[in-house]
């Protein structure tokens, strides 16, 4: 029996990786036609992946708890955005102003996560759709809240943050770089290095984890067997296969780090990445927030959304509670989207109070499906490898319209495109692999008694 | 067997409160806020007959569009929030006519059949697709509509329209906004209108709305119509009668992305300006928005829910809007209230389907 | 009997209303026993084991009377959940699996080994970490006591052949710690015969472990073969408990089938003349997929004017026989009808010839339920007769027009039309656009008045959601980036006609023609659409007084208790529904009637009314029937054959007052050799 199915074949992955490898071939298109500086793009990047990659990350949980891309992490956004918008009225600046903020975003997007988890657990099936039109209905209360209820209702003292003194709510555009409360670059500018140091950085700490972990391997199943006291031969045999299994895993990744590694001491290369400097407590965040994605997958949570995700009926015979699972899903989702808009918002500088919150969710789960990922499955490679191909495109799409046909403005409905356009594809893709196999209760037909569910 | 008798005594239950469901709990609310909202109006000074005619306007001009999601919802593919495909069809058709200079009923003609003729071809497309993604479709269609606004954007970038009225004077692309007051503006709105105190009544398109609703409502009473009916409410049940469903919900599709089309031209002539790029991007919701309102559900509706939702909806709208306009100043509030309304009345309706789009 | 029983149920009786559906059952079991459950369906095992694992539906219609006793202690099973806690364990004969799981996460579901760790500390037990090599560990055992030796644990579940799921769940159920029970629910019926052999084995094995195990079955060499005692139940009854080495394959059928009294459920008029004996549809080799009830290479005969049975017992195929047929679900063999071949798999084909079915899945398939009765009655003969339907245009008696003269008709009206358009692009660019800037100059002198009216629906008919830039938006705008364009090209028609040229004098022809050209192509389409419709009449719309007329028939000829024939169907009770369905099958005036699971969930009084309308149909319109019913009392009582099948064929075809035991048999697909069968 092939232990995970996984021959290769070319032809199969092609069609499993079409959205990717089209965007790919799009992206190389792209840069040249944009005649753009390598450096500059790069620069532009790693400003961007930084600001977003955070984003993308937190949609991993719904999509692997079945629910699909959880368009309804803008509301995440807004909580987090009415976070900042009272640490602002509270004069915080800096670092300490960004941690308030997120430490108010928690019970704000906890709540709201809440919410829609549970109104989600009632559109079984139509996890996406409803998540979006959730979220155009929240941003209909979002503008009551900062139109009305913020400034008339709940004062607002920060002469700053209104127009006419609150008499029509928060004005259009918050300015996070001014005066005694400045947020801007709050975690960004705590810690900041050149890309080649920060690369040095970040293949240390994977090669020594790595190294750790291998070690972790084969010591526990010793442990465990004196304690045991296994008698069999098999799970020895089993043990092996699996060091051997991790280390075919691991060996790639590490791979890719030497050889960038590598590949940064060409001059010419290393040129190129002369003017990104990247802010390491982002990537620091962004890093854990991957890591948790990994390690939760191995806990007993994790093991329930994946059950969740892929078969409802089973995890429910299993005695697992479904919504409760789906329910932690979204709130954990919500809750990192809220910590993704502070961190996107600190690296801008500037909020867009009525429109800063309102794409997120588009361009996140653009980006995510962008970098190979379905509907029911994402990993962090993917939602990287999303986040970089789809910002490169953002970067460029502008320039290859002026150059190509004379419009900025052509790129940008392009990219808009891009966005809605990747996502019907997966869509279309993912409702023609799965063509709808009707369950039917032959079980009530034949007379027998269902399969035992777990009282509610 | 036994477990059927069970079942057959919660089913009356249900049906109970099914039946409860169908006197229209929202409708009954959605009435009720509207009659306050009139109140208030009256309270803030604002002529509640000059707004009634506005309502009659606006729900003449959304009307066709949201008669659109009928034949939709009737054959099963549920709310066709990529209606804004034959929204396009009829843009494309405007565009043209404004481009050869049409005006008056040739120009009003002229866009609304050749937006059907465009729309035909694009549901054959969008109606196979959907056969395919069977259960999905709300979803898909949604994306797919949003898709194909967002590349006509670059579309509307790059048409070799030649009519200066069209195009930018510098520059490639058309304008976002025409107005249609050169072509067919208000042709219907004016045609044997007549007013009643402040209230101005657009008699034609008026009439041109109820002659739609009147055409479907025969065609729901035709052979073909019950089929699809049938074919939507019960697929299996249409299947054992020898129906063929994925026929029936092409029909439903095609319909519906052709009445789109006329609806848009409906719509513009009423509001006076055709708009471009992201304008048509909402069509899908507010049409949704209205017969959802007007008693629909995602799987059942009726001609009726679309008059009574378009009345309601429209109305709830000029008056809300109205009315927050004089409460609050600034005009986001009004924008918030639509938002609210439309968008709420959506996830309520998928929140009581319970989900799947069948069963 | 204390303690040394694992399991006793005592006197159980469970009702559901008035229904009596397990009257004073008792039944024990030893630990290491195989213990099988016979009985026809209805007989009560789901309702017994209902009871075992505290099903919902057993406590919220009531709970029941009698005592569960789990090693000795009497115990009252509140959920599944409870069931699981106390040692019992079901295999399902539905793989409860996630496919993209491995086997050893799948046997470990829910039941995860997991290490402490900090986080979890804090925050609960959720977050521990799972070891990995103990799962498996604990997998491999399971494995190797269900006979899985070679079966790799890490396998994804996903590639499995499907005999191999039915292991991997019995390992589950062995690694739960503390089983006493194992209920195993027709393991065998997705089995290969080797795999079912082996099945046997492990089942032997796993109860010398010390394991009780209950096995449901129909299978009843299969009994014979792995079990110790086995009870049969009978109409909610015990019908006995017997030793195996006591008893037989014959003694097991008949207690199974066992005639309850001579009572007969409807009276049976005689016929007025005998049957011909004119075989009214023949089956060769029919193959049915239709999931759950496979048939497989079924044959029989029917006879015209008979009331044909088909009797078996659930999932062998009996309902398969009448739904391939129709065509709703995919079929193949030979069918033929009154001699003639019958298409297969074309459901409009089928009806047309005259045969019409009454489903089992009645409010799946055989209703409208959101529909009103009228409409529910008249649907199927309104779209495959076309009656009932009545011509929006008059009838016209002719001949269809030839294709060739349609196709030209067509053309020339296309190109009317295509010539009108091109005509109107001419014409318009030509002579209107003065017009359009005049109009237009007039319109920007009232700009201000105009835009000062349009504000109100500007506001909310602007997008919301979107951050992209617009080149520029709002009317105004554009009001004020428009300028008057001045007219330079010179129109044809400000031209002296005698100095246009052949070209132009062409175009100006389109142009004043234009719209004669448009209205005579569209003018022309449709007097020939309207033809076409008025020869074949399809521009049709329901025929209300019609329909009317024959609901109010059907209402009282068939006694639907109603409101009235506007009520929805929804709204009716099962019975009720029922007569909807037969009425709506009886508007198709059918040759020939397949009736499946007729009686199903109603009650007794409308139970006996379906019948005998039946048998009416029968007798007085000379209606060909075939019955597919689980109830073989009913088949007896209203049948001149009656079939049974097992396994997707034909097992054996009865007379209706056949050997019990022989028909037993049959059910469980063992063909008779004594003589009884037809």
């Amino acid at each position: 029996m092939n232990k995970t199915g996984k021959s290769f074949h070319f032809g199969t992955w092609l069609r499993d990786n079409a959205v990717m490898l089209t965007f790919v071939l799009l992206t190389i298109a792209a840069i040249p036609l944009s005649a753009m500086k390598l450096t500059t793009i790069f620069f532009e990047l790693a400003s961007r992946i930084s600001r977003n990659a955070f984003l993308i990350l937190a949609l991993i949980l719904p999509i692997v708890a079945g629910m699909g891309i959880n368009f309804a992490i803008t509301i995440g956004a807004m909580g987090a955005q009415i976070a900042l918008l009272l640490t602002l009225n509270w004069q915080i600046p800096g670092f300490s102003g960004i941690a308030t903020a997120a430490a108010m975003t928690v019970p704000l997007a906890g709540f709201f996560g809440y919410l829609v988890g549970k109104l989600l657990n009632r559109m079984k099936g139509q996890e996406m759709i409803g998540s979006m039109i959730l979220g155009y209905f929240a941003n209909g209360l979002y503008q009551v809240l900062f139109l009305f209820v913020f400034g008339q209702l709940i004062p607002i003292a920060n002469r700053d943050l209104t127009i006419l003194g609150g008499k029509t709510g928060i004005s259009n555009t918050l300015d996070l770089n001014k005066g005694v409360y400045a947020v801007k670059g709050g975690l960004d500018n705590l810690w900041k290095l050149p890309f080649g140091d920060a690369l040095y950085i970040a293949s240390g700490v994977v090669l020594f984890f790595m190294l750790i972990t291998m070690i972790d391997m084969s010591r526990i199943p010793f442990l465990k067997k004196s304690k045991l006291a296994q008698p069999d031969d098999n799970a020895i045999l089993v043990e092996d296969k699996s060091i051997a299994y991790k280390l075919k895993r691991r060996l790639p990744i590490a791979i890719i780090f030497i050889a960038a590694c590598a590949v940064y001491q060409i001059p010419v290369v290393a040129q190129q990445f002369m003017m990104v400097r990247v802010p390491m407590v982002t990537a620091i965040c962004i890093a854990l927030l991957g890591l948790f994605n990994v390690v939760i997958m191995r806990t007993r949570l994790g093991q329930r959304f994946r059950a969740v995700g892929q078969s409802q009926t089973v995890a429910n015979a299993a005695g697992i509670n479904v919504n409760r699972t789906r329910l932690i899903a979204i709130i954990l989702s919500t809750i990192f989207a809220g910590w993704g808009q502070l961190i996107y918002l600190q690296s801008l500088g500037i909020m867009q109070t009525y429109a800063a919150h309102e794409s997120i969710g588009l361009y996140a789960g653009a980006a995510i499906l962008v970098g190979g990922a379905t509907i029911v499955r994402a990993t962090n490679g993917q939602a990287i490898l999303g986040c970089v191909l789809f910002h490169v495109l953002f970067v460029v799409a502008p320039k290859v319209g002026v150059n190509v046909f004379g419009d900025a403005a052509i790129g940008e409905f392009f990219r808009v495109f891009v966005s809605f356009g990747v996502i019907a594809l997966a869509l279309v893709l993912h409702g023609l692999r799965n063509r709808p196999y009707k369950p039917r209760d032959l079980r009530n037909e034949a007379g027998i008694p269902a399969a035992p569910k777990p009282a509610k | 067997m036994t477990q059927d008798a069970a079942e057959n005594k919660s089913s009356i239950g249900s049906s109970v409160k099914k039946a409860l469901a169908k006197a229209g709990i929202t409708r009954l609310i959605i009435f009720t806020f509207f009659i306050v909202l009139c109140i208030m109006a009256d309270a803030a000074g604002i002529s509640v007959p000059s707004m009634l005619g506005f309502t009659v306007k606006r729900a003449g001009m959304y009307g066709v569009m949201a008669l659109a999601m009928l034949p939709a919802i009737q054959c099963g593919i549920g709310l066709n929030l990529g209606m804004t495909l034959g929204v396009l069809a009829g843009l494309v058709s405007t565009l043209l006519c404004i481009e050869y200079g049409l005006t008056g009923w040739p120009a009003f003609l002229f866009s609304a059949i050749l937006g059907s003729v465009i729309a035909l071809p694009v549901g054959y497309l969008y109606g196979k697709l959907l056969n395919k993604l069977k259960g999905s479709e709300m979803t898909v269609s949604t994306y797919v509509g949003f898709s194909i606004v967002s590349l006509l954007c670059v579309g509307w970038m790059l048409f070799p329209f030649k009519n200066n009225a069209l195009t930018y004077a510098l520059g490639p692309g058309l304008r976002p906004t025409h107005n249609m007051n050169t072509s067919y503006g208000a042709l219907l709105n004016n045609f044997m209108a007549f007013r009643i105190g402040k209230m101005t009544i657009p008699t034609g398109m008026v009439a041109f709305f109820l002659l739609c609703c009147f055409g479907m409502w025969l065609f729901s009473r035709s052979k073909t119509g019950t089929a699809m009916i049938a074919a939507g409410s019960n697929p299996r049940f249409a299947e054992a009668a020898g129906i063929n469903v994925d026929q029936m919900r092409m029909i439903g599709t095609i319909l519906s992305t052709v009445i789109a089309a006329v609806g848009i031209v409906v719509y513009q002539q009423g509001y006076g300006f055709l708009q471009l790029y992201q304008a048509p991007r909402q069509m899908g919701f507010i049409a949704a928005s209205a017969i959802l309102i007007g008693g629909a559900s995602v799987t059942k509706a009726k001609v009726s829910h679309v008059i009574i939702g378009v009345t309601l909806f429209q109305g709830l709208l000029t008056l809300g809007i109205q009315v927050a306009n004089k409460y609050v100043p600034g005009g986001g509030m009004a924008e918030a209230f639509r938002i609210i309304i439309s968008n709420g009345i959506i996830l309520y309706a998928l929140a009581t389907s319970g989900g799947a789009s069948r069963e | 009997m204390g303690a040394e029983c694992v399991l006793e149920f005592k006197n159980i009786t469970k009702r559901y209303g008035t229904n009596t559906v397990l009257h004073d059952v008792s039944l024990s079991v030893k630990p290491g026993e195989i213990h099988a459950l016979l009985g026809e369906n209805g007989a009560g095992k789901s309702t017994l084991m209902n009871v075992l694992f505290g099903m919902p539906v057993i406590h919220e219609s009531g709970g029941f009377s009698g005592e569960v006793f789990i090693d000795g202690n009497s115990v009252v099973v509140m959920s599944p959940h409870d069931a699981m806690a106390k040692g019992i364990g079901m295999v399902h004969q539905e793989f409860m699996l996630i496919p993209g799981f491995s086997i050893t996460e799948n046997i470990k579901l829910n039941r995860e080994i997991t290490h402490r760790n900090p986080v979890s500390a804090v925050l609960g037990d959720n977050l521990e970490l799972m070891d990995m090599p103990a799962m498996r560990r604990d997998a491999r055992k399971a494995l190797d006591s269900v006979g899985m030796k070679s079966l790799d644990e890490l396998a994804l579940v996903k590639g499995l052949p499907v005999g191999y799921m039915q292991f991997v769940e019995i390992a589950r159920e062995i690694d739960k710690t503390g089983i006493k029970i194992l209920v195993f629910d027709e393991p065998t019926a997705v089995l290969t015969e080797s795999e079912a052999k082996l099945l046997m084995e492990v089942m032997r094995s796993i109860a010398e472990s010390g394991i009780a195990i209950i096995f449901i079955t129909h299978r009843l060499d299969e009994v014979l073969t792995v079990a110790d005692t086995v009870t049969v139940l009978r109409d909610g009854k015990l019908a006995a408990t017997r030793q195996v080495q006591e008893t037989s394959l014959i003694e097991l059928a008949s207690l199974m089938i066992g005639r309850t009294g001579s009572e007969s459920v409807v009276d049976l008029p005689p016929r007025e003349e005998a049957l011909t004996g004119k075989i009214a549809l023949k089956a060769n080799d029919l193959f049915v997929e239709m999931p759950g009830e496979m048939v497989k290479g079924a044959s029989f005969e029917v006879r015209e004017g008979e009331i044909f049975g088909i009797g078996g017992l659930a999932g062998q195929g009996k309902v398969g026989i009448p739904n391939g047929i129709l065509g709703t679900f995919p079929a193949s063999g030979q069918v033929e009808l009154f001699g003639e071949p019958l298409p297969l798999n074309d459901v409009r084909a089928t009806l047309s010839k005259g045969v019409a079915m009454l489903s089992e899945d009645r409010r799946g398939v055989g209703l409208l339920l959101d529909q009103s009765i009228e409409d529910n009655i008249v649907f199927s003969a309104m779209q495959v007769h076309r009656r009932f339907l009545k011509g929006l245009l008059p009838r016209v008696k002719a001949a269809p027009p030839g294709k060739v003269l349609r196709s030209a008709v067509w053309a020339l009206s296309v190109v009317l039309v295509l010539a009108g358009f091109f005509g109107l692009t001419r014409y318009q660019l030509a002579f209107n656009r003065s017009a359009a800037v005049k109009a237009y100059i007039a319109f920007q002198k009232q700009a201000t008045a105009v835009v000062g009216e349009a504000d109100i629906i500007i506001e909310d008919t602007a997008s919301s959601a979107d951050d992209v830039v617009l080149p520029s938006g709002g009317a105004a705008a554009a009001l004020e980036e428009e300028e008057a364009e001045p007219v330079v090209s010179v129109f044809l028609s400000e031209k002296a006609a005698d100095t246009l040229t052949p070209g132009e004098k062409i175009l100006l022809f389109f142009a004043n023609s234009a719209w004669a050209f448009l209205a005579a192509g569209l003018l022309l389409a449709a007097a020939m659409y309207a033809y076409q419709c008025m020869i074949k009449g399809s521009v049709t719309l329901k025929d209300t007084s019609g329909i009317r007329a024959l609901s109010k028939q059907m209402i009282h000829d068939l006694d639907i208790r109603c409101t009235g024939s506007g009520q929805l169907v929804g709204t009716l009770s099962g019975g009720n529904q029922q007569k909807v369905c037969i009425a709506r099958v009886l508007a198709l005036t059918p040759k020939f009637l397949f009736v499946s699971e007729p009686t199903r969930g109603i009650d007794i009084g409308a139970k006996r009314l379906v019948l005998e309308t039946l048998v009416r149909l029968n007798r007085e319109q000379k209606l060909t029937i075939v019955m597919v019913s689980s109830e073989l009392l009913e088949l007896r009582s209203i049948c001149d054959r009656i079939a049974i099948v097992a396994g997707g064929k034909v097992a054996g075809v009865f007379e209706p007052n056949a050997n019990d035991a022989d028909i037993g048999l049959a059910m469980s697909g063992i063909t008779p050799e004594r003589s009884g069968a037809v």
